[in-house]
């Protein structure tokens, strides 16, 4: 990867998801509802880490990531399905895109937008279930607010 | 807006998940992170809590400062928990940040605790969060 002083640097944004009320449950519930972000960024990857293994035997949950409320653009969604999910220490990927398609560039995020995650209103529940939800933020250098 | 400049600053972001045993059910001081060595200049520039177990527990409250320096340094940033704002799932909650005195920059070196504290702390009897810090800061050297 090339370096350059016009470049990007790198940030996470990680939320712990408990299996009570997310991962154990199927209604539409926010993770993190509306959240300025305060700087420019885009998004690059969304990361899924398995810290307690699920047990629901058919458990399927899609996490959406939005710019905007919880009616806004879905910029990255990841399904988390019990397949993939019962190993700690498992990392799972998510597609990174505008309507929650893959495209080139990743999406983008002006210091003014808000960020909201959330979980669809379907799928099916874990039993158990605990990750890390790890997102990749890139942004370049700007003036402060 | 910020505009882009090569000399500007970058974000970082720090989360902690504050549980609920040991801090959300006790109105004692409790010293969440003591001070943690900051390798880099920064300034705080934003403190948000997020909701992750619903709050529960007659009239709620935790207020949590963060320090630069030790548990007895200068505050830089707060943020309060309380039974109203912590009623729904993902429902973010500002805090504030101390800019007076350059009290939420950070040299390289600096250290930075948080602490949550015994003035006005009711106990939830339910309830979690994560702390999110976000940091700008601009391109050094390393140590």
């Amino acid at each position: 990867m090339g370096r350059g002083a016009y470049n990007y640097s790198r940030t996470y944004l990680h939320l712990t998801i408990p299996s009570v009320g997310y991962m154990a449950a199927t209604g539409a519930v926010n993770l993190m509802l509306s959240k300025t972000l305060g700087f420019a960024c885009e998004l690059e990857r969304i990361d899924v880490l398995t810290i307690a293994g699920g047990t629901g035997g058919s458990g399927n949950r899609v996490l959406n990531v939005r710019r905007g409320t919880a009616s806004g653009t879905v910029v990255g969604t990841i399904t988390l399905a019990y397949a993939t999910m019962q190993t700690i220490g498992t990392v799972n990927a998510g597609i990174v895109g505008e309507g929650g398609v893959a495209i080139g560039a990743p999406p983008s995020f002006t210091d003014t937008d808000t960020m909201t995650i959330g979980f669809a209103g379907s799928g099916t529940a874990f039993t158990g279930c605990v990750v890390e939800l790890v997102l990749t933020l890139r942004d370049k250098n700007q003036l402060a607010a | 807006m910020p505009r882009l400049a090569p000399f500007g600053y970058s974000r970082h972001i720090l989360t902690l998940g504050v549980p609920f045993t040991g801090v959300l059910n006790t109105t004692n001081q409790v010293t969440f992170m003591l001070s943690k060595t900051v390798p880099f200049a920064c300034e705080l520039e934003r403190v948000e809590i997020v909701t992750t177990v619903v709050g529960t527990g007659a009239g709620a409250t935790r207020t949590l400062n963060v320090r630069n320096g030790t548990a007895s340094g200068t505050i830089a940033g707060t943020a309060t928990a309380t039974l109203s704002n912590q009623g729904t799932l993902g429902v973010v909650t500002a805090g504030t940040v101390t800019t007076a005195a350059g009290a939420n920059k950070f040299g390289s070196g600096d250290t930075m605790t948080v602490e949550f504290i015994t003035a006005g702390a009711t106990v939830f009897s339910a309830g979690g969060f994560e702390l999110l810090l976000t940091f700008r800061d601009k391109n050094q050297a390393a140590v």
